[in-house]
């Protein structure tokens, strides 16, 4: 199998709402911004690969044909992901694929979201669910992880201030990461006299809705070689799929539990079995994972072996997963709690795990970063993507 | 305007099946494949249609659902009236416990990444699956609308006819005429398209299952010899009509895997939506593949389920060589689809009967 690496990244700032540019002018921001950062331009790419999510949140369907000059991509190879929020990962998995399979050795990931241009998200995130069952509830993102919340505390004694303990951490993290939507810093008490959206999530347990583009370039081990410049290479990475039924994760028959993470940690196993990794909590150094929600941070960290179930929220009592302490450092770019432009939210995570091992990270540099994980999350807790990257293509050993 | 889109190609030294053959390197076969469609299918949902049509798919392939590696799928949210249509669509495919991807921009793409994943020795199989039901649409020309550009193309009304009509009004008279003209049977439908020129909606849904294999003989196989994708200018203003967008530059790709041994084809099916369009399609096709003698079968005769026609003319494509039927069928086809307002995106997809050079 071919190594393959991201050669560059780039992200724009992300913000509630942009009026100075179409979606397309969008993505062409973001993949201007990982050209720069590559020392490449359109020419030497060989194919693309759009991360778009549900493009009703940009009122226009197959978005991806109407971005090809945007970004110089007339007359290559294109096509596009729809994974739920998963996708911006899923587009890099594809990409890698690209790569992988020997047929490209330069590929592009380049996408944007305008969550905000709709009216109101969550109205058309409803209308992902099953028309005749779940969408009259009326279901919604906000409610399915409240659900989920409610399970994870009921099962495992946490409560909502241990909720709020993790949007705490993710701004602070956020206050150091420009790119970043919500910097603000705020308190557990502020988090816990927000409002109510449904109990126990409350506005400040949850992520904005955001604006911005996203793009990373992938190279062969062949093709960076040539370059000489730093690549972080993609060591391992993984999918896979949940039930949609919120129904069959409930009662003696379920398939899994709205607490707990279980398909997810499969797609952490196989990125780590092709990694090598066999102890998560000391080889792993960084996490950016894909946690929308305070609530929904403990169940990916216990997915992603860095604890055990039930154990996240008393560990971040204790200081674990903060900028500074010991162990892995679990979002130091603030999450997708922060900045979830969805489309590209798991593009993101992907660039803000190779920004660590490369050392750029800037102020919210992990100090001697060698190895991060990435994940999303799409659909109704449904698709799940992991990567596991690293600034070497040694052995992952222990420290 | 026009200009050689193959110039925007880089020339890359890219990875050639025959090379690949010499090496004993696994290539990429079709085993199986199943589909159903029809006019209106009123006696199933989306949902049973797709589990039907999977699960008949991996068994023609002798394939247990727990060996299944991976599923690669394609729909159309607007059309299946759902945000992220893929999420209902995983559990009748297959897809729990399993890697599921789905390729938006189109089941011919979809097919284009299940043949990656298994180069990239992502697992021995893939299942790629495409559907449409524009049946259960109250007005499937609204999802067609929606997928128009807000500013200029979609206020105007454009929808798949109407830039086939556009595309085909600039063919030479020849071209856009010989096959049908306006009568009281066959009513024009957009100048210079007739009735008869224009695929109906349909449902349907295809599944074809893709197994990675060391080269050799493989009964009623399919060899995938190269696949080849790119996409053209967005606005039909900005770029040459008479041309499907990208079909030099995705033939060069498919032809730079199938390498100097590959062919002569010796049948295609080719996908565009109106029959003038897709007879040009078929004969630039032929032409870039060196052959002028292929026999090429329209569309036009078969159900062509709107976001999944693409790959109904790959497995019908596949099908020709897996199971000939005379004693001089092809050795060669190639399958080659549009996607997107007359014809923004092209695939192109060559198989053989046999994996030797």
């Amino acid at each position: 199998m071919r190594n393959v690496g991201i050669l560059g990244v780039g992200q724009t700032d992300f913000v509630t709402k942009r009026t100075d540019v179409t979606y397309p002018e969008l993505v062409r921001e973001g993949a201007q911004l990982a050209f720069d950062d590559a020392g490449l331009s359109m020419t030497d790419i060989e194919a693309v690969v759009v991360p778009l999510a549900p493009d009703a949140l940009i009122g226009i369907g197959n978005g991806e044909r109407w971005l090809i000059e945007s970004i110089g991509a007339t007359g290559k190879p294109v096509m596009r992901v729809n994974n739920g929020g998963a996708t911006g990962a899923s587009a890099v998995e594809a990409a890698w694929m690209h790569v992988a399979s020997g047929l490209f050795d330069v590929v592009l990931v380049a996408g944007a979201d305008r969550v905000s241009e709709s009216l109101s998200a969550q109205s058309v995130l409803n209308k992902m669910w099953d028309v005749a069952y779940e969408r009259p509830y009326p279901q919604n993102t906000i409610t399915m992880l409240a659900m989920s919340a409610m399970r994870y505390n009921h099962m495992y004694g946490a409560d909502e201030r241990d909720m709020a303990r993790v949007t705490v951490k993710n701004r602070r993290h956020a206050s150091l990461n420009p790119h970043a939507h919500l910097r603000e810093l705020v308190t557990e008490d502020d988090v816990l006299n927000s409002r109510i959206l449904a109990w126990p999530l409350k506005l400040g347990d949850v992520c904005p809705s955001s604006t911005g583009g996203a793009a990373l370039i992938l190279v062969s081990e062949e093709y960076a070689s040539r370059l000489k410049k730093p690549v972080a290479w993609i060591r391992g990475l993984g999918q896979n799929t949940e039930t949609f039924w919120m129904g069959d994760r409930v009662g003696p028959q379920a398939l899994g539990d709205h607490a707990d993470a279980d398909a997810l940690a499969v797609a952490f196993d196989r990125a780590y079995a092709q990694a090598g990794i066999t102890d998560p909590t000391s080889q792993i150094d960084v996490a950016e994972i894909y946690a929308p929600f305070s609530s929904v941070e403990f169940h990916v960290i216990e997915a992603a072996g860095l604890c055990g179930r039930g154990e996240a929220p008393a560990l971040l009592a204790g200081g674990a997963f903060h900028l500074g302490a010991e162990g892995v450092v679990v979002n130091p770019s603030g999450g997708t709690q922060c900045t979830n432009p969805i489309a590209v939210t798991g593009t993101v995570r992907v660039i803000e795990a190779a920004t660590q091992v490369l050392g750029r990270a800037g102020d919210r540099q992990v100090a001697g970063a060698k190895v991060a994980i990435a994940s999303a999350i799409g659909g109704d807790h449904q698709f799940y993507s992991t990567f596991v990257i690293a600034n070497h293509l040694d052995p992952i050993g222990h420290p | 305007m026009n200009f050689d889109i193959s110039k925007f190609i880089p020339i890359v030294q890219r990875r050639r099946i025959d090379v690949l053959m010499k090496e004993r390197v696994d290539m990429v076969v079709i085993t199986a494949g199943h589909q159903i469609a029809g006019e209106r299918i009123e006696t199933a949902s989306l949902e049973e249609l797709i589990f039907e049509t999977v699960s008949t798919a991996i068994a023609k392939a002798g394939i247990a659902p727990e060996s299944v590696d991976a599923i690669v799928m394609s729909g159309n949210d607007q059309t299946d009236g759902r945000i992220i249509s893929c999420m209902v669509t995983a559990g009748p495919v297959g897809g729990v416990g399993k890697n599921v991807t789905t390729i938006a921009s189109g089941p011919e793409h979809a097919f284009a990444y299940a043949y990656l994943r298994l180069l990239a020795g992502q697992g021995k199989n893939a299942v790629v699956v495409g559907w449409s039901k524009p049946s259960e649409s109250v007005f499937p020309e609204h999802a067609e609308l929606v997928s128009a550009d807000p500013f200029i193309v979609r206020p105007i009304g454009m929808n798949r006819i109407i830039a086939a009509a556009l595309q085909a009004s600039v063919l030479p008279e020849a071209e856009r005429s010989n096959a049908h003209s306006e009568s009281a049977n066959d009513p024009l439908i957009s100048w210079p398209l007739t009735a008869s020129d224009c695929q109906d909606h349909a449902d349907g849904v295809c599944a074809i299952v893709l197994e990675s294999r060391e080269p050799g003989h493989v009964d009623g196989g399919a060899w995938v010899r190269g696949v080849g994708w790119a996409m053209d200018r967005y606005d039909l203003g900005d770029r040459d009509n008479i041309e499907a967008g990208g079909l030099t530059a995705a033939t060069e790709l498919a032809l730079k895997q199938a390498g100097d041994s590959f062919g002569p084809i010796g049948t295609l099916d080719a996908f565009a939506v109106g029959a003038p369009n897709e007879r040009r399609l078929a004969q630039r096709l032929t032409h870039l593949l060196g052959d002028d003698k292929t026999e090429s079968f329209p569309s036009i005769d078969c159900l062509n389920p709107d976001f999944a026609a693409g790959l109904f003319a790959i497995w019908r494509a596949a099908q020709r060589v897996m199971s000939p039927v005379q004693p001089n069928a092809p050795h060669f086809a190639a399958a080659a689809a549009t996607l997107g307002f007359a014809a923004q995106g092209v695939t192109v997809v060559l198989m053989s009967d046999l994996s030797e050079v």
